[in-house]
């Protein structure tokens, strides 16, 4: 293939389908228009040097917007990042550790048992802050792409008045970093729990030699059908804490979203919760023989358990509706943002 | 920190950034295919890199500023561009915000030069 060629096939390769064949068109005539009559190789060369490179001869066509997370939400996007990684890896590390210490290990000083924790605590906070900043930065692409309103819009096209100033700092509007941070921080534990370690949650029963034997509370593998469900609630909650964190005040559209959560959430509790084959039955058997009493009246405490467990989640979520609802509500802004 | 050359260089590519799109469109009465526009602004002593004014082209059009078609009478064929009804329209009020500016700037540099004689 010839220079010229190679260089026109590299400009398209940058550029959009639709314009890929005419551009390249165009490009190959006004090259052979710059070029002399019985032209030689060197002047193809002069030529394409003076157009420059291709990379950037096809910037200048596709006018479109080049960045993942674009100068509008950057600076909120890495002090996010920053905090997002650091809440994972120590999740992370914690559920490691407090793995380690249920399990544990017959002896100590053991050699190579402090180097394994030590090498799992690494590894385990790496893979957990890796999770934290894919998912952030899906969440910020997400919020770029589809440019979605979240009240912090100095490059949208919106017109700005004095109205959209944020309110002075005491209004009780205002989001509470701390608030957000923990609950954050909350659901990080749950779903890493539930996706990445859910044989944790069990019982550890000492056994004679010193190693506990585990039963799992779950069937992990009944588990696997939620994972998905799971993951997307968990995604919704993440995309309203960095919706929280942007906007910085409650508005109602904020509200309408959290409530729809919350629905959401209570949905998949009870669906979970029904469901008589997510619960281990090792679970049940050896809680019965513990405590010394029958499978049927072990089953009835955990179905009990369920119930309690259950009408804690639904009573917590719609609280946290009615509380949200009413405070945006109540405040002279709340209803004002809603577009 | 920049030398001054270069806080001047970079300065002045911004300024002359601000007059490419008047500088086509006063070129597009009648119409030019790429190479033959960089010629001709090479002639009038305002070149404008072919790298740079291809792409500009082709966006103009897509504002609907300008129209093109494919001349494929001539020996290889070649995309022709001329200003549209729009563009005509958008390159009369331009050249006048480009006069108005250029009248207040020379005032403006004028006095000053007035006022503090080297």
């Amino acid at each position: 293939m010839n220079l010229i060629e190679r260089y026109i096939d590299t400009v398209k390769k940058y550029l959009p389908e639709e314009i890929r064949e005419d551009v390249g068109l165009e490009l190959n005539a006004n090259i052979m228009d710059m070029l002399p009559e019985n032209y030689t190789e060197d002047d193809v060369f002069q030529v394409l040097t003076e157009l420059g490179s291709p990379k950037n001869l096809a910037d200048e066509y596709n006018t479109k917007k080049k960045y993942l997370i674009g100068p509008a939400y950057y600076d909120k996007y890495i002090s996010l990042l920053k905090s997002v990684i650091a809440i994972c890896a120590a999740v992370a590390l914690g559920i490691t550790l407090i793995e380690w210490i249920l399990k544990a290990p017959a002896d100590w000083y053991e050699a190579g048992v402090v180097a394994n924790l030590i090498a799992e605590l690494i590894s385990s906070a790496f893979v957990g802050a890796m999770q934290g900043a894919f998912w952030v930065t899906i969440v910020f692409i997400i919020l770029e792409r589809t440019g979605v309103e979240i009240g912090f819009t100095p490059f949208k096209n919106k017109v700005w008045t004095p109205d959209d100033l944020p309110a002075i700092s005491d209004d009780k509007n205002k989001i509470s970093r701390g608030e957000t941070i923990f609950s954050m921080v909350m659901t990080i534990v749950f779903t890493a729990l539930l996706y990445f370690r859910p044989e944790v949650i069990a019982m550890y029963v000492k056994g004679d030699n010193g190693i506990p034997t585990v039963t799992t509370l779950l069937n992990i593998e009944r588990l696997q059908i939620y994972i998905p469900a799971i993951i997307i609630v968990a995604l919704i909650q993440l995309g309203i804490f960095i919706w929280k964190f942007i906007a910085e005040h409650r508005n109602l559209l904020m509200a309408i979203t959290e409530a729809a959560y919350n629905i959401a959430f209570i949905v998949l509790m009870v669906v979970m919760l029904a469901d008589q084959g997510l619960i281990n039955n090792e679970f049940i058997t050896t809680l019965a023989s513990i405590m010394k009493t029958t499978v049927d009246t072990a089953s009835t405490w955990v179905e009990t358990g369920k119930k309690v467990f259950g009408a804690f989640v639904v009573i917590v979520c719609v609280w946290d509706i009615a509380e949200t609802l009413i405070r945006t509500l109540k405040s002279p802004k709340g209803s004002g943002n809603m577009k | 920190m920049d030398s001054v050359g270069e806080i001047l260089g970079s300065l002045a590519v911004e300024l002359k950034r601000g007059t490419l799109v008047l500088t086509v469109l006063s070129q597009l009465i009648t119409k030019e295919y790429g190479y033959s526009l960089v010629q001709k602004l090479e002639e009038k002593k305002v070149p404008i890199e072919a790298g740079t004014l291809y792409p500009l082209l082709r966006r103009l059009e897509k504002q609907g500023l300008l129209q093109s078609e494919w001349d494929t009478g001539e020996s290889r064929p070649r995309k022709f561009y001329v200003l549209s009804e729009k563009g005509k329209d958008v390159y009369i009020q331009l050249k006048d915000e480009w006069r108005t500016i250029s009248k207040q700037m020379e005032i403006l540099l004028r006095e000053e030069e007035k006022n503090e004689p080297d």
